[in-house]
């Protein structure tokens, strides 16, 4: 005989694992390989592995059980979110900007500015500031008339 | 994905128009600062002048505005303001306005010719006349050429 104070606590998990697989037919995770191979062969022998009505009322109550568990514990299928539809669309947004602005540009050619009147640099070489301010006045407000025309600020 | 669509067709039509909207904004304002300038400096107001033409100065230009265009504004602008300093003797602060206008590029055109003769007046107002006859004389080749072009009836080339 084993004296009690002999018996570990593994062993003693072990044999009520055991003893559990043999009531129920079905084993617990702290049931080692060889144990279950123990029961499968008790169990085996003792009815050819038929279970009983009542035992089978009872696994299929903990297969329910187990099975309510799992459903609680797995998260529900979630739907995309709405923002993820925002998302998408601030990124195509994002990106068409990007083409827009970095997207290959000709060279812009330059404007056809009027040609000046004559007197313009002749006053400015002459030193004569009145009547270049006045000449270079009126050339300067063809040339704005001019970028105007050709961008459109009108 | 029905509304999204076509709101990012907008999206795309309105930034389209956007990118026209800038330079359109550009020369109007670059217009309005050379206009204000104008009359103030008529009016003996230099500091407003100086005023609104730093600000054109510091407005920056958008893409979509030529080169050329733009050298052409700025350089009137940096002429403008080169003037007024070397009025109130400050040659060297003209000079530096000369060079920020030339450092833009140098055209056949009356803008850079101002510049250049602006640049030799500040040479004459410190004593380095040998630099300002040269300034003068690349100021007076300009002006041959802008002639010739007026006897034949040509525009200065590019866009109408």
């Amino acid at each position: 005989m084993i004296e009690d104070e002999e018996i570990t606590d593994e062993e003693r998990r072990e044999a009520e694992a055991l003893a559990h697989a043999l009531e129920r037919g079905s084993a617990r995770e702290d049931l080692p390989e060889d144990a279950l191979q123990t029961a499968a062969l008790l169990r085996y022998g003792r009815d050819g592995g038929a279970l009983p009505p009542d035992r089978a009322e009872a696994v299929l109550s903990d297969v329910l059980e187990a099975a309510d568990r799992i459903a609680a514990r797995t998260p529900e299928r979630r739907r995309p979110p709405r923002w993820g539809w925002v998302l998408g669309a601030v990124g195509l947004a994002a990106a068409l900007m990007l083409f827009v602005w970095l997207r290959p540009r000709g060279p812009t050619t330059a404007t056809a500015l009027p040609a000046p009147d004559p007197a313009v640099l002749e006053a400015r070489l002459a030193g004569d500031d009145a009547r270049f301010d006045d000449a270079m006045g009126d050339y300067r407000g063809a040339v704005y008339a001019a970028l105007e025309e050709r961008y459109g600020a009108r | 994905m029905n509304r999204i669509f076509p709101a990012l067709l907008g999206l795309l039509a309105l930034l389209c128009g956007c990118e026209g909207e800038a330079p359109r904004a550009w020369v109007a304002a670059a217009r309005a600062d050379s206009a204000a300038a104008e009359t103030a400096a008529a009016a003996g107001d230099d500091e407003a002048a100086l005023r609104r033409l730093g600000a054109l100065l510091a407005r920056e230009v958008p893409a979509g505005v030529a080169e050329e265009d733009a050298r052409v504004v700025r350089q009137d602008a940096c002429d403008r303001v080169a003037r007024i300093h070397l009025a109130r003797g400050d040659a060297e602060r003209a000079m530096r306005f000369v060079r920020r206008g030339l450092e833009l590029g140098e055209g056949e055109d009356v803008f850079t010719a101002n510049l250049i003769i602006t640049r030799g007046r500040a040479h004459e107002a410190s004593g380095r006349d040998r630099d300002a006859a040269e300034d003068y004389a690349r100021a007076i080749a300009i002006q041959e050429a802008l002639l010739e072009r007026a006897l034949g009836g040509e525009r200065l080339g590019g866009e109408p």
